[in-house]
Parts: structure tokens; C-alpha cells; sequence
């Protein structure tokens, strides 16, 4: 941090305030977009609690499954969900941040570029379901 | 010669981490996390999610998704409480200790993935 003397010309630093996220709605959606985080650490926790619960064994396995239907648990669930689809669809609109592609010389929109992001997503879940659900 | 930062390397993990949380984490949140317990679908019986667990394939899936996972989650945290706690000043105590907690959590899936 540089020491000025007193009248010696300094740069102009622009005060932050501290709930500066407030301000503007896309200030709120970016401090929120990061604060998915905290939940994405939780639900990791807790795959690692069934890849625990499972390693325990049968009886471990079945005390798990009931812990996750106590209502705390629940409602963190849903608050993750929330949370990692919001984190989802503003993670695919980031690739047209990345590249704008052409088709035979036109650009493609930004929306025809993240499209088939999300179609890969959709395929992606739901072969993941097919493969949990059918097992 | 100028001091380099470790930044790239972290947001590598970082960004792998982002793109593996958003593809495979909601749909895994919507099985085990909500349809499951309330009762949609039945829960796997443990001999089912057992020989699921065995395959080489779903101990890569688990390795992958936590590994990057919680790289993500910790550089997201510390450029999080960077912005909105303003500790600037404790950026790289919070980088240690974040990361050191990111890499334990994956030691432990990595274990978890190999021995079961």
C-alpha cells in the first residue's frame, strides 16, 4: 500500500459499500450464482455419507436412506436443486461468452449456441436416471 | 522475473468442476435427494447399488464428480468471501485451508471409490 504525504496527488479509489450486492438485480444474481457453491460442498458431504453408509453395510444403508428423509434434510435437498439448476443454465449461457460458431458463414445467435448444451444435459440426466432407477 | 500466481491452475479444476457440478449433480440431487426419500421411485436395494458401486465405470463417475466437485466449491467460496466479506487480506490462509479441505474431501471419495 503506497504512503502519500499530505497534499501529494493521489488516485482516486472509489468507496465499496458493504452490501454493495444489493444494489442491482444482476449483482444479487451473480452473488447468488456464487453462493450455489456452499450447497454444491453439501450435497458432495453427503454422496460421501452414502458412499460411507453403503460401506458400512446393509444396516447402514437403510439408516441412511432414513436420514434422508428427515425433513431438514429434505428441504436442503430442494434448496440444492434449486440451486444447481440455476447453477446449470447459467453455466451452458456462458459458452456463447466463449465462441460464437457460423453456420455455412451466418452466426449463430447466443441462444442457438447454448441450445445444444442443454440438450447434452437433458441426455446426460437422464441416462444417469435410467442407469440409477433401473438398478 | 515477476512472481506467478497459482490462479491458473486453480480455475482449471475450477472450471471442470463447474461444467461436472452442472451436468451430473442436479439430476443426482433430484434422484437420491428428493424423488428417493419421498417415495416417487423405490431406493435401489443395497445388492443392486452394490453391484452398481463395484463397476469401473461408476468408481471413475464418483472420483470425477467429487474431485472436480470440490475444487470448484472451494475456489467458488474463496472468491466468494473475497467479494462479499471483503478479507482480501486473508486470501491465501482461506486458499489453504479451502483447497486442503477440498483435497481431504476427495482423498476420501477416492478412498470410498476404490475400496467399496
Amino acid at each position: 500500500m503506497a504512503v502519500y504525504s499530505e497534499f501529494e496527488p493521489k488516485p482516486y479509489r472509489q468507496q465499496i459499500a458493504n452490501l454493495w450486492w444489493l444494489e442491482r438485480m444482476n449483482y444479487l444474481k451473480f452473488i447468488l450464482r456464487e453462493f450455489s457453491s456452499i450447497f454444491v460442498a453439501y450435497f458432495l458431504l453427503v454422496t460421501l455419507c452414502m458412499l460411507s453408509a453403503m460401506a458400512g453395510g446393509r444396516e447402514s444403508y437403510l439408516a441412511f436412506r432414513q436420514w434422508m428423509a428427515s425433513p431438514l434434510i429434505l428441504l436442503l435437498n430442494v434448496i440444492t436443486l434449486a440451486f444447481m439448476v440455476f447453477h446449470a443454465y447459467t453455466w451452458t449461457l456462458l459458452v456463447p461468452r466463449a465462441m460464437l460458431p457460423r453456420w455455412h458463414g451466418k452466426a449463430l445467435t447466443e441462444k442457438q449456441t447454448a441450445l445444444p448444451g442443454f440438450v447434452a444435459w437433458g441426455l446426460v440426466s437422464l441416462i444417469v436416471a435410467i442407469i440409477v432407477i433401473a438398478a | 522475473m515477476a512472481k506467478r500466481s497459482n490462479e491458473p491452475a486453480v480455475w482449471f479444476l475450477f472450471g471442470l468442476g463447474g461444467f461436472v457440478t452442472a451436468y451430473l449433480l442436479p439430476i443426482n440431487i433430484l434422484l437420491f435427494g428428493i424423488l428417493f426419500p419421498i417415495g416417487v421411485f423405490s431406493w435401489p436395494g443395497y445388492r443392486p447399488m452394490l453391484h452398481l458401486l463395484e463397476n469401473p465405470l461408476t468408481r471413475l463417475y464418483i472420483i470425477v464428480l467429487c474431485f472436480f466437485g470440490f475444487f470448484h466449491a472451494a475456489h467458488r467460496i474463496r472468491l466468494t468471501l473475497n467479494d462479499f466479506l471483503r478479507i482480501k487480506h486473508l486470501n491465501e490462509a482461506m486458499g489453504y485451508i479451502l483447497y486442503g479441505l477440498a483435497g481431504l474431501g476427495s482423498l476420501v471419495a477416492f478412498y470410498y471409490a476404490i475400496v467399496i
